[in-house]
């Protein structure tokens, strides 16, 4: 009986002490009433369910005021009671963690997880003295401070979108209180050494000698934090007293080398284990500085039960024998030191099954005799820890880089135990259950889509969250706060938080180094706070207080810390800018050479020395080049014989005109030099063969020595040609040749026909050719006064027979025209004329020697741009006549006589134009290669007979300049 | 565009030839406009609807047109408003930079390179029962100086010198009316004063002689009694020669006091020290003391910092406040072995350290001393160290080079600090004493150390810590302060500090200046135009303090100025990447002008090609024409 009222007393003593005061004084009181500088060193060690084993090192130095103490420290690391007083910190935590707390497995409960279970990575949280608008100064230096004494990137925890300010519903609630994680930092030795420096004793002496690094970081699970509070006016310019408190949680799977040796029974049993084979060390004695020095093993409740039960099953008087001060060794498990003292805990000694404290002072022990607590189990055990009441985990939802919901699920654990100190309402039963979540700026969340689900149903959200706290995040200026504070039913088996988002992005400046890796969303706490994990285990000396046990006393909330979360968010190519630049500039700079070629063209030049060059036999390339080229132009370019409105003009104007500038500039701009640079190669290779007195000659003469060219033109078809596979149409044509030759001189009357005709195909050709006209950058619409209509051509056809009395010359008309025809239908229908299986043959053939093809095209541009010469007709009769002596319209045939009509057309062309230039202005402006200024003259409606009586003055007031006005004069003269 | 119909210009041409439409002026206000006829309006119309389509008719033209407005698209390049935006533009991408006094500060640097800082000093030699020619005195302590003095220092001294013959009654002065010496009365100083041999009560009473306010060094000559040369804590020195003595004896060792010990501080002359302050660049230092105890599991001592650090340290942080302003702070630290071994010496009974291992005593492993919070980012940290030896090594002395033991059983390192070993009592009587209880250094021995660490003190700011300056004419006592620091001595060091501040000062704002001037695209924040600004203002400030002679003024107000250029130069605004590289306009532009002046090039190169042929041609053509005619 007064086993039970001891802990109530107790229980009543220390509520009334925390509402006395907030956290409780350890230091110890020396003779003369001053307090002095003190220092503790404590170890923890728990097994865990998992067969693994939870180590807590806890060390504690404390500084009195300065009023008592005066300003220079004898123990108490000077760094940190500069930090304190630098920085006015009243309260603060830092905490570096590897590893996720298995809630599950390792307890959730106790005062061991819900203040040293932290979230991966760096958090930091500092409380301090000072007013509001002050608070993120200091918090920035505070980072830095933080960041150059621990060697770690907490200065990243600066910028504001980096921390935030919870209002109530994380534990140490004050509005002076900031808050930062940092999930994806790194922790290693680095952070440990800074760490261990704070010790008076580091690593060298006391318990602290059991931190090797390296078993340490093999563990599952390890947090190293610091965690410091300060009292008393710092503002009188006197330093606080200052608590700080060091722990470092370690979760180490024992590695017990008889499980694989024993037999398979022993499988089930947890690993034995010793300080010596997890750690590779031995504590040799205390640190010296330290008032006490101990080390404790705690079996919990659960295990504890666990023991019992085994023990009632061999025993009867099992109670007796856990607790009593000799038998620590018991069936079950064996220790290799004998205890110092055992404790059982007071609170809850109500229950059945207290937990069990077993204390070994290290002060007993010496280099000599080295303290190496063991633990061997005898017996397989399988416990459970105990739980809080709600385990809370957190997932994404959603796929893909724009949106996604977060999910914060809480499942009951069905521990009735947890429910002790449970919140028994009169009415009902509810749980209170605290929420604190911070989203990064980019993770912008939508509040109202929070959805609550308790039990798998959805639930209003007025009746399960009480209170709501929500601060939006700012694009690049803070963090989004959500604080929640849930009430769910006692009775809950499953609730379920979801909140939607979208994913922002960021700047380019913003990106973290691995960007690829995704964004972390630090970890949600969840904290119950009605339920308080506290021990008590009563320690009767008072002078021999252990800080780790006051800290067990503690009534702090059982919290818990959620997983981090990896948002994958849209993450650039960083080269992409660049690419951009340069893709972009590269299209422009196409352009602008385009432009610029087609600004700098003086097309009547270029059309001439085209001509020039068609007449001459081209390289192979180029004549892939044109080959391809006409196959196209066929496809595209209109019927031939149907005569493109106005309208139409217009509009094909425009398309044709992107195509152009952008295209053929283009084209033409290579292909210029190619034939520059082949073309010349070729043609000295044919033209060494036969003459080779003829080159000089072509290099002098420029393009506008006609006669030259004309001479040139001629002797170049009478070249026998080197290529082998037209050697045969070759050999044709030149029999065909010398046949026309006799036959020209037969017929007086074929060469007026043979002018009719040539106006007719003229007209045929011209309007066919009529979309090469924009490749002048000025239309000339006084071509469609002039164009013909196709039933014109159909007329004259129908008229020659009846005029023609020789059948050889209307022979030689209808084959000339229908060749003509079939010519044009070739080179602008080949698609349609498939189905006719004469010209489908002539269509490949067309296209096996498109020099030609070609030629003719080009001779016809240079008839409508107007650069017609005077050219002696006389030279033409014989080819046309050639046509004549053609029997049939065979493909055969077509084949042979093909560049005849060809040739035909052209010569009549020049001929006809000879004749037009002496009727009108424009061709006598054409005659001159200044066919610009037709338009001129046409406004001016100045005819062939006004024009012969302008005078100089005349023109100037026409705008015509200097060098244009000469010629015309002059022309004018000569003709005069 | 605007194409406007001129009186001069036929109108048809303007638009028949759109592609030399540019050519066509705007309209100027006083130009005669002609209005078009109707037959011109309707071949304009005409003419419109058969120009390009890239060419838009934005209005119908209405029968009394003037203007026709032409939209072309490919516009934006001409038209004016992109002309007008392009200060908007340029505006925009502009880089703020707050302007610097360039000129001043090349001023402030010129003026300290060119004419040599110089503090105004004046001296006064006094001579008691001495010979009648006071001019005579004057000229030869005159000549005797500058024979001392060297211009090679970077600030040297602009001094001056009264010579007063005591004859009791009279006083013959040498610059008859010199405002310095007129303060002194006749025969307030008699041979009778300095029979006594104590020292210090003469200092006292030529200090009331003289008076304390005074800015002027002077020194006293007197004939009779034990032959002494003794230097006082104030601004003065004395001397006792005997009866028969020449006076140009006394007359070269007063020279020599003047120049070494009172303008140079009794230092080397020409060591880097000199120039070399241990003072932070924002003209802090902090003092930190620390107690190593090597091995706690022996014994641990503990010390009563607080009452030292008010009884020696206070004082002379005062003493100091014009050169620097210091801060104490303390810690102690337990396992900290050093970390080189020493050996055990039979005949000393003690471990003995060799002055050759020193480098390796001081164990950066183990101590961690640590850079303190609460200092600045650019204050001096000067490290003093307790050494206390572990059981194993106890009584550990410091052998000199020479072989000698240490007296003070301590070392400093130059910029870094200084070290003292303390052996504790218990190892040296090889007595019991309970380990691990927590000891105190008795109060006897911390003061002891303390005097010590203020000697290093003196030493690192260049000072001899003994009390006697040996020069070529004889020896002087120096009388030590209990401030640690004579009040000559702290003239000395601010001068000094006002001095090396200055030039420090100059040549950072400099560069400062140089970096901005380099770096045309840099931000410059108005903060550091702000801190130029001050800093210069301090710098004159402090310019003018020195010529005037008040030293401790000149000092702070150069330390000043040298910490606000250091923190306009050190802003971090300067070091951040927002300045913008040509090289990265480069590499995003030539993607762009690489392939164009390409297009251009042969363009032109084309173009080129033609006028050489239609020139060919032109001169056949010529040649042909003229030969016919």
């Amino acid at each position: 009986m007064a086993l039970l009222r001891r802990p109530l007393l107790l229980l009543l003593l220390i509520v009334t002490h925390q509402f006395l005061q907030s956290w409780i004084v350890f230091g110890s009181v020396n003779e003369e009433g001053q307090k002095q500088e003190e220092f503790y060193e404590e170890l923890l060690l728990k097994p865990l369910p998992d067969r693994k084993l939870l180590t807590h090192f806890h060390f504690q130095s404390s500084a009195p005021p300065s009023s008592s103490n005066g300003r220079h420290h004898h123990l108490f690391p000077k760094a940190i009671s500069q930090l304190v007083h630098k920085f006015r910190v009243k309260e603060m935590e830092l905490s570096f963690t590897q590893g996720r707390w298995n809630y599950e497995s390792w307890g959730g409960f106790d005062s061991i997880p819900s203040s040293n279970a932290k979230p991966p990575g760096v958090e930091l949280w500092a409380v301090f003295d000072v007013p509001q608008h002050l608070i993120d100064a200091l918090w920035k230096n505070l980072t830095h401070t933080l960041s150059g004494l621990f060697c770690a990137s907490i200065n990243f925890l600066e910028s504001s979108t980096a921390y935030s300010a919870p209002e109530w519903s994380f534990p140490p609630a004050s509005g002076n209180l900031r808050y930062g994680t940092l999930p994806r930092e790194a922790v290693c030795t680095e952070n440990l050494t800074p760490w261990l420096k704070l010790l008076p004793c580091r690593d060298k002496a006391g318990i602290s000698m059991l931190l090797d690094r390296p078993s340490i970081y093999r563990g599952f699970y390890h947090s190293q934090r610091l965690h410091l509070t300060s009292t008393g006016s710092g503002s009188e310019g006197l330093d606080p007293s200052i608590i700080l408190e060091q722990t470092l949680t370690v979760v180490l799977l024992p590695n017990s080398q008889r499980a694989s040796l024993a037999h398979a029974s022993e499988k089930h049993i947890q690993p034995s284990w010793s300080l010596s084979s997890i750690f590779g060390k031995e504590v040799s004695g205390k640190c010296v500085l330290a008032e006490t020095s101990n080390v404790y093993l705690l079996l919990d409740r659960g295990l504890v039960a666990e023991l019992k039960q085994l023990r009632k099953e061999n025993e009867k008087s099992a109670e007796k024998v856990l607790t009593s001060e000799n038998n620590w060794i018991n069936p079950s498990f064996e220790l290799s030191a004998k205890p110092d003292r055992i404790f059982i805990e007071e609170s809850s000694l109500l229950s059945k099954n207290p937990p069990i404290l077993y204390k070994f002072e290290v002060e007993k022990y010496s280099e000599s005799e080295p303290f190496d607590l063991g633990l061997t189990w005898k017996i397989p055990v399988v416990w459970l820890c105990q739980q809080a009441p709600l385990h809370a985990s957190r997932f994404l939802m959603g796929s893909g880089n724009e949106r996604g919901a977060i999910a914060i699920s809480l499942k009951s654990t069905q521990s009735s135990e947890g429910f002790v100190g449970a919140n028994f309402d009169d009415e009902r039963c509810e749980l209170q259950v605290d929420v604190f979540q911070v989203v990064p700026w980019y993770v912008k969340v939508y509040f109202h889509s929070l959805q609550v689900f308790v039990d798998q149903q959805p639930k209003a959200v007025s009746d399960i969250i009480e209170k709501i706290h929500v601060s939006p995040s700012k694009d690049k200026v803070s963090p989004g706060v959500m604080e929640l504070v849930l009430k769910l039913p006692c009775s809950v088996s499953s609730a379920a938080l979801t909140i939607e988002f979208d994913k922002g992005f960021l700047h380019i400046d913003e990106y973290p180094p691995d960007a690829n890796q995704g964004f972390d969303i630090p970890s949600a706490i969840v904290s119950f706070p009605n339920f308080h994990a506290s021990m008590v285990f009563l320690e009767n000396d008072s002078l021999n207080k252990s800080p780790l046990l006051s800290k067990f006393q503690e009534k702090s909330p059982v919290m818990s810390y959620t997983e981090v979360l990896l948002v994958p968010l849209t993450t650039p190519d960083f080269s992409m800018p660049y690419n951009v630049i340069t893709i972009t500039c590269t299209v422009f700079a196409l352009y602008f050479g385009s432009l610029l070629n087609a600004l700098r063209r003086r097309v009547a030049e270029e059309e001439r020395f085209l001509k020039d060059k068609a007449a001459k036999k081209t390289g192979r390339l180029p004549l892939l080049l044109s080959k391809l080229s006409a196959k196209l132009r066929g496809r595209q370019s209109e019927p031939p014989h149907s005569t493109p409105g106005s309208s139409s003009l217009v509009n094909s104007k425009l398309v044709f005109k992107v195509i152009l500038v952008a295209g053929l500039a283009r084209v033409e701009m290579y292909a210029d030099q190619v034939e520059g640079a082949g073309k010349r190669s070729v043609k000295e290779r044919l033209n060494v063969n036969s003459f080779d007195n003829s080159i000089p000659r072509r290099q002098i003469t420029g393009k506008r020595q006609r006669q030259d060219e004309k001479w040139e033109h001629d002797l170049y078809q009478d070249v026998p040609q080197v290529s082998n596979r037209k050697v045969d149409a070759r050999d044709l044509r030149l029999k065909l040749q010398k046949k026309s030759l006799q036959q020209v001189s037969q017929s007086g009357r074929g060469a007026l026909l043979q002018l009719t005709l040539l106006q007719v195909l003229w007209n045929l050709s011209r309007t066919t050719m009529l979309s090469w006209n924009i490749l002048q950058i000025t239309p000339l619409p006084f071509f469609q006064d002039e164009l013909l209509e196709p039933s014109n051509a159909a007329n004259l056809e129908d008229k020659v027979p009846l005029e023609a009395g020789g059948n050889v010359a209307v022979d030689t008309a209808a084959s000339s025209l229908e060749s003509q025809s079939d010519y044009h239908a070739e080179l602008e229908h080949s698609r349609e004329l498939e189905e006719r299986d004469e010209l489908e043959q002539s269509v490949e053939e067309i296209s096996g020697k498109p020099q030609h093809a070609l030629s003719g095209v080009r001779d016809l541009r240079d008839k409508l741009s107007g650069t017609m010469n005077p050219q002696p007709v006389n030279a033409d009769p014989p080819k046309l006549k050639s046509n004549a002596a053609k029997p049939a319209r065979r493909s055969v045939a077509v084949e042979t006589s093909e560049p005849e009509p060809k040739k035909a057309a052209t010569m009549t062309e020049r001929k006809k134009a000879q004749q037009k230039a002496d009727a009108s202005v424009e061709g006598f402006l054409q005659s001159l290669g200044l066919e610009k200024y037709v338009i001129t003259f046409q406004v001016e409606e100045v005819d062939m007979t006004a024009l012969v009586h302008m005078t100089d003055n005349d023109l100037k007031a026409l705008g015509i300049p200097m060098g244009p006005r000469k010629k015309i004069i002059l022309a004018l003269e000569s003709r005069g | 565009m605007i194409i406007a119909f001129h009186e001069s210009t036929p109108l048809v041409d303007n638009l028949s030839n759109p592609l030399r439409a540019d050519k066509i002026s705007p309209t100027r206000a006083n130009d005669a406009i002609r209005l078009p006829t109707s037959a011109e309006q309707k071949k304009v119309q005409k003419l419109l609807q058969q120009w390009p389509k890239s060419l838009k008719l934005t209005t119908p033209i209405p029968p009394n047109c003037r203007t026709v407005v032409v939209k072309q698209h490919f516009d934006p390049i001409l038209n004016p408003t992109s002309i007008r935006s392009f200060p908007f533009l340029w505006k925009s991408v502009d880089i703020y930079r707050s302007p610097l006094p360039f000129r001043e500060i090349d001023s402030l640097s010129t003026q300290l390179r060119s004419d040599n800082l110089l503090f105004p000093l004046h001296f006064h030699a006094i001579f008691v029962g001495f010979g009648p020619d006071p001019d005579q005195l004057h000229r030869s302590i005159l000549s005797e100086i500058t024979k001392l003095t060297s211009e090679n220092s970077k600030c040297s001294s602009n001094y001056t010198l009264s010579v007063t013959l005591d004859l009791g009654s009279r006083c013959l002065r040498s610059p008859t009316s010199s405002p310095h010496s007129s303060s002194y009365r006749c025969g307030s100083i008699t041979a009778t004063d300095f029979v006594q041999n104590d020292d210090v009560a003469v200092d006292e009473r030529l200090a009331s002689v003289f008076g304390r306010k005074t800015k002027e060094y002077s020194v006293a000559v007197v004939k009779g009694g034990s032959e002494r040369a003794v230097v006082g804590k104030h601004r003065h020195a004395w001397m006792v020669v005997d009866d028969g003595s020449e006076v140009e004896a006394a007359v070269v060792k007063v020279a020599e006091l003047l120049v070494k010990v009172f303008i140079n501080g009794g230092r080397d002359e020409g060591s880097i020290r000199n120039e070399f302050m241990p003072v932070g660049a924002d003209g802090k230092i902090v003092l930190s003391f620390n107690l190593l105890n090597a091995d706690p599991l022996d014994w641990v001592y503990d010390w009563d910092f607080e009452k030292i650090d008010d009884a020696l340290l206070a004082p002379m942080i005062e003493a100091l406040g014009p050169v620097a302003n210091i801060s104490v702070e303390s810690q102690v630290l337990y396992h900290t072995p050093k970390a080189s071994f020493s050996y055990w010496n039979q005949k000393l009974e003690s471990y003995v350290f060799s002055t050759r291992d020193l480098p390796f005593f001081v164990n950066s492993n183990e101590w961690h001393l640590d850079t303190s919070i609460a200092a600045g980012g650019r204050s001096k940290i000067l490290q003093f160290a307790v050494y206390v030896p572990s059981a194993k090594e106890c009584p550990l002395l410091l052998q000199l080079p020479n072989g000698v033991m240490s007296k003070t059983n301590g070392f400093t390192s130059p910029m870094w600090g200084g070290v003292i070993v303390w052996n504790p009592q218990g190892c040296l009587k090889d007595s019991e004493f309970e380990p691990s209880a927590k000891n105190i250094i008795p109060m006897q021995d911390l003061e002891n150390m303390f005097e010590v660490f203020i000697g290093q003190l003196r030493q690192l700011f260049g000072f001899k810590s003994a009390n006697v300056y040996a020069g070529a004419s004889g020896d002087w006592n120096l009388l030590p302060s209990e401030r640690g620091f004579t009040e000559w001595e702290l003239e000395v060091l601010s001068r000094q500090q006002a001095c090396f501040n200055l030039h420090s000062c100059a040549t950072t704002l400099g560069s400062l200046s140089r970096l901005v001037q380099s770096l045309p695209r840099m931000i410059i924040m108005d903060e550091i135009g702000k801190q130029v600004k001050f800093s210069l203002e301090a710098a004159k400030l402090a310019l003018s303090n020195a010529s005037s002679g008040v030293y401790e003024s000149s000092a702070a107000s150069s330390s000043q100025a040298r910490s606000l250029a250091e923190d306009a130069f050190f802003h971090p605004s300067i070091m951040s990447v927002s300045y913008y590289s040509f090289e990265h306009c480069f590499a995003v532009y030539s993607p762009f002008f690489l392939p164009v002046s390409m297009h251009v090039v042969l363009a032109a190169l084309r173009e080129l090609r033609r006028y050489k042929q239609e020139k060919a041609k032109y001169l056949v053509w010529k040649a042909k024409a003229n030969t016919p005619s």
